[in-house]
Protein backbone atom coordinates (compact mmCIF):
# COMPACT_ATOMS: atom_id res chain seq x y z
CA UNK A 1 0.00 0.00 0.00
CA UNK A 2 1.41 3.39 -0.95
CA UNK A 3 -0.03 6.77 -0.03
CA UNK A 4 1.49 9.92 -1.50
CA UNK A 5 1.14 13.61 -0.54
CA UNK A 6 2.40 16.42 -2.68
CA UNK A 7 3.59 18.91 -0.04
CA UNK A 8 4.85 21.62 -2.38
CA UNK A 9 5.80 21.68 -6.04
CA UNK A 10 8.83 19.39 -6.15
CA UNK A 11 8.48 17.89 -2.65
CA UNK A 12 6.49 14.74 -2.07
CA UNK A 13 5.99 12.44 0.90
CA UNK A 14 5.03 8.80 0.50
CA UNK A 15 3.92 6.37 3.21
CA UNK A 16 4.44 2.77 2.16
CA UNK A 17 3.12 -0.27 4.01
CA UNK A 18 4.07 -3.81 3.03
CA UNK A 19 2.57 -7.10 4.17
CA UNK A 20 0.16 -5.30 6.50
CA UNK A 21 -2.58 -7.91 6.58
CA UNK A 22 -0.93 -11.32 6.48
CA UNK A 23 1.00 -10.85 9.75
CA UNK A 24 4.37 -12.47 10.34
CA UNK A 25 4.64 -15.63 8.30
CA UNK A 26 6.99 -17.88 6.38
CA UNK A 27 7.46 -17.93 2.65
CA UNK A 28 9.50 -20.19 0.43
CA UNK A 29 11.58 -18.31 -2.14
CA UNK A 30 9.63 -20.07 -4.87
CA UNK A 31 5.88 -20.23 -4.24
CA UNK A 32 5.62 -23.55 -6.08
CA UNK A 33 8.86 -25.26 -4.99
CA UNK A 34 9.18 -25.95 -1.26
CA UNK A 35 12.83 -27.02 -1.63
CA UNK A 36 13.94 -23.40 -1.68
CA UNK A 37 15.12 -21.12 1.13
CA UNK A 38 12.32 -20.09 3.48
CA UNK A 39 12.26 -16.60 4.93
CA UNK A 40 10.33 -14.84 7.62
CA UNK A 41 8.11 -12.06 6.29
CA UNK A 42 7.04 -9.28 8.63
CA UNK A 43 4.79 -6.23 8.30
CA UNK A 44 6.84 -3.27 7.21
CA UNK A 45 6.03 0.46 7.12
CA UNK A 46 8.26 3.24 5.89
CA UNK A 47 8.04 6.88 4.82
CA UNK A 48 9.84 8.49 1.91
CA UNK A 49 10.44 12.14 0.97
CA UNK A 50 11.12 12.86 -2.69
CA UNK A 51 12.58 16.23 -3.59
CA UNK A 52 12.77 17.10 -7.24
CA UNK A 53 14.87 20.04 -8.40
CA UNK B 1 6.57 10.18 -12.89
CA UNK B 2 5.10 9.93 -9.37
CA UNK B 3 2.05 8.27 -10.79
CA UNK B 4 4.23 5.79 -12.64
CA UNK B 5 6.20 4.97 -9.50
CA UNK B 6 3.02 4.63 -7.52
CA UNK B 7 1.52 2.32 -10.10
CA UNK B 8 4.67 0.21 -10.19
CA UNK B 9 4.73 -0.05 -6.39
CA UNK B 10 1.09 -1.00 -6.30
CA UNK B 11 1.75 -3.68 -8.91
CA UNK B 12 4.68 -5.02 -6.89
CA UNK B 13 2.54 -5.17 -3.76
CA UNK B 14 -0.16 -7.02 -5.64
CA UNK B 15 2.44 -9.45 -6.96
CA UNK B 16 3.80 -10.15 -3.48
CA UNK B 17 0.28 -10.65 -2.15
CA UNK B 18 -0.28 -13.08 -5.01
CA UNK B 19 2.89 -15.00 -4.18
CA UNK B 20 1.79 -15.35 -0.59
CA UNK B 21 -1.63 -16.58 -1.61
CA UNK B 22 0.04 -19.15 -3.86
CA UNK B 23 2.18 -20.37 -1.00
CA UNK B 24 -0.89 -20.95 1.09
CA UNK B 25 -3.03 -22.42 -1.62
CA UNK B 26 -0.69 -24.59 -3.58
CA UNK B 27 1.40 -26.26 -0.92
CA UNK B 28 -0.08 -29.07 1.14
CA UNK B 29 0.85 -29.44 4.81
CA UNK B 30 3.22 -32.35 4.16
CA UNK B 31 4.77 -30.46 1.27
CA UNK B 32 5.52 -27.47 3.51
CA UNK B 33 7.03 -29.77 6.13
CA UNK B 34 9.20 -31.42 3.46
CA UNK B 35 10.36 -27.96 2.36
CA UNK B 36 11.16 -27.06 5.94
CA UNK B 37 13.28 -30.21 6.29
CA UNK B 38 15.25 -28.96 3.30
CA UNK B 39 15.74 -25.65 5.07
CA UNK B 40 16.89 -27.42 8.24
CA UNK B 41 19.57 -29.17 6.16
CA UNK B 42 20.56 -25.93 4.49
CA UNK B 43 20.92 -23.86 7.63
CA UNK B 44 22.47 -26.33 10.07
CA UNK B 45 26.21 -26.86 10.45
CA UNK B 46 27.36 -30.38 11.23
CA UNK B 47 30.76 -31.01 12.83
CA UNK B 48 33.53 -31.86 10.36
CA UNK B 49 33.74 -35.54 11.30
CA UNK B 50 30.08 -35.99 10.57
CA UNK B 51 30.49 -34.39 7.15
CA UNK B 52 33.51 -36.51 6.26
CA UNK B 53 31.82 -39.85 6.81
CA UNK B 54 29.54 -39.34 3.82
CA UNK B 55 29.81 -37.20 0.68
CA UNK B 56 26.01 -36.80 0.70
CA UNK B 57 23.49 -35.56 3.23
CA UNK B 58 21.56 -38.53 4.58
CA UNK B 59 17.96 -37.80 5.48
CA UNK B 60 16.50 -40.74 7.36
CA UNK B 61 12.97 -41.65 8.32
CA UNK B 62 12.19 -43.90 11.25
CA UNK B 63 8.88 -45.66 10.74
CA UNK B 64 6.72 -45.21 7.66
CA UNK B 65 7.08 -42.10 5.48
CA UNK B 66 4.34 -39.65 6.53
CA UNK B 67 5.11 -37.11 3.80
CA UNK B 68 2.61 -38.49 1.31
CA UNK B 69 5.20 -38.56 -1.48
CA UNK B 70 6.19 -34.90 -1.03
CA UNK B 71 9.63 -35.75 0.36
CA UNK B 72 10.67 -37.92 -2.59
CA UNK B 73 11.52 -35.00 -4.94
CA UNK B 74 14.20 -33.93 -2.44
CA UNK B 75 16.24 -37.08 -3.19
CA UNK B 76 18.82 -36.30 -5.84
CA UNK B 77 18.67 -32.57 -5.24
CA UNK B 78 21.57 -30.79 -3.62
CA UNK B 79 21.96 -28.70 -0.51
CA UNK B 80 25.15 -26.73 0.12
CA UNK B 81 26.78 -28.58 -2.82
CA UNK B 82 25.96 -32.01 -1.42
CA UNK B 83 23.51 -34.51 -2.81
CA UNK B 84 20.56 -35.55 -0.67
CA UNK B 85 19.87 -39.22 -0.02
CA UNK B 86 16.61 -40.40 1.54
CA UNK B 87 16.78 -43.53 3.66
CA UNK B 88 14.37 -45.54 5.74
CA UNK B 89 15.97 -46.76 8.93
CA UNK B 90 14.94 -49.37 11.48
CA UNK B 91 17.72 -49.60 14.05
CA UNK B 92 20.53 -47.70 15.69
CA UNK B 93 23.13 -49.28 13.42
CA UNK B 94 21.44 -47.76 10.37
CA UNK B 95 21.03 -44.39 12.06
CA UNK B 96 24.78 -43.87 12.52
CA UNK B 97 25.13 -42.29 9.09
CA UNK B 98 22.04 -40.04 9.32
CA UNK B 99 22.51 -36.28 9.33
CA UNK B 100 18.81 -35.66 9.84
CA UNK B 101 16.46 -38.19 11.40
CA UNK B 102 12.72 -37.73 11.08
CA UNK B 103 10.80 -39.81 13.60
CA UNK B 104 7.30 -40.69 12.48
CA UNK B 105 4.83 -39.76 15.22
CA UNK B 106 3.71 -43.39 15.24
CA UNK B 107 7.20 -44.39 16.37
CA UNK B 108 6.83 -42.05 19.36
CA UNK B 109 7.07 -44.89 21.87
CA UNK B 110 10.61 -45.65 20.80
CA UNK B 111 11.77 -42.06 21.44
CA UNK B 112 12.89 -42.41 25.10
CA UNK B 113 15.17 -45.31 24.17
CA UNK B 114 16.30 -43.64 20.95
CA UNK B 115 17.15 -40.43 22.77
CA UNK B 116 19.61 -42.26 25.00
CA UNK B 117 21.23 -44.00 22.01
CA UNK B 118 21.54 -40.72 20.07
CA UNK B 119 22.89 -38.68 22.97
CA UNK B 120 25.86 -36.57 21.89
CA UNK B 121 25.53 -37.71 18.26
CA UNK B 122 25.47 -35.15 15.45
CA UNK B 123 22.04 -36.22 14.22
CA UNK B 124 19.42 -33.50 13.81
CA UNK B 125 16.25 -35.07 15.22
CA UNK B 126 12.87 -33.91 13.90
CA UNK B 127 9.37 -35.14 14.66
CA UNK B 128 5.80 -33.96 14.76
CA UNK B 129 4.48 -35.56 17.90
CA UNK B 130 3.35 -33.25 20.65
CA UNK B 131 6.04 -32.67 23.28
CA UNK B 132 8.99 -33.89 21.16
CA UNK B 133 11.13 -30.77 21.61
CA UNK B 134 10.26 -30.65 25.29
CA UNK B 135 11.45 -34.20 25.79
CA UNK B 136 14.93 -33.79 24.35
CA UNK B 137 14.08 -33.76 20.63
CA UNK B 138 15.70 -31.01 18.54
CA UNK B 139 12.97 -29.79 16.16
CA UNK B 140 9.22 -30.32 16.46
CA UNK B 141 6.53 -29.50 13.93
CA UNK B 142 3.28 -28.38 15.50
CA UNK B 143 0.15 -26.50 14.54
CA UNK B 144 -0.73 -23.00 15.62
CA UNK B 145 -3.75 -21.11 14.24
CA UNK B 146 -3.88 -23.17 11.07
CA UNK B 147 -0.16 -22.69 10.46
CA UNK B 148 2.70 -25.11 10.81
CA UNK B 149 4.81 -24.06 13.76
CA UNK B 150 8.40 -25.12 14.35
CA UNK B 151 9.76 -25.49 17.88
CA UNK B 152 13.47 -25.82 18.42
CA UNK B 153 15.25 -27.06 21.54
CA UNK B 154 18.63 -25.31 21.45
CA UNK B 155 20.12 -27.36 24.31
CA UNK B 156 19.43 -30.57 22.40
CA UNK B 157 20.91 -29.13 19.19
CA UNK B 158 24.06 -27.93 20.94
CA UNK B 159 24.60 -31.18 22.84
CA UNK B 160 24.73 -32.96 19.48
CA UNK B 161 27.56 -30.68 18.37
CA UNK B 162 25.30 -29.02 15.80
CA UNK B 163 24.94 -25.33 15.11
CA UNK B 164 21.86 -23.71 13.60
CA UNK B 165 22.33 -20.54 11.58
CA UNK B 166 20.40 -17.31 12.17
CA UNK B 167 18.44 -17.88 8.97
CA UNK B 168 16.92 -20.96 10.59
CA UNK B 169 16.46 -19.35 13.99
CA UNK B 170 14.22 -16.74 12.37
CA UNK B 171 11.84 -19.50 11.28
CA UNK B 172 11.43 -21.20 14.64
CA UNK B 173 10.18 -20.72 18.18
CA UNK B 174 12.70 -21.67 20.85
CA UNK B 175 11.58 -23.96 23.64
CA UNK B 176 13.48 -24.32 26.88
CA UNK B 177 12.49 -27.51 28.65
CA UNK B 178 13.73 -27.93 32.20
CA UNK B 179 16.07 -30.80 32.95
CA UNK B 180 14.09 -34.05 33.15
Amino acid sequence: MNLGWKITEGLQFNLVGQNLFAGTHREFTSPTDPFTPATRIEPNIYGKFTWRF
Amino acid sequence: MALLIRTLLAALLLLSAQAHADNTLQLAEQEIKAGLLYNFLKYTDWPGASMEKSPAMNVCILGSDPFAGYLQPMAGRTVNQRGIILRKVQNMQEMQSCHLLFINARAKDSWPQLKVALKGKAVLTVSDFDGFANSGGMIEFGRKNDHISVNLNMDAVTSGGLRVQDRLLRLVTLVHPGEP
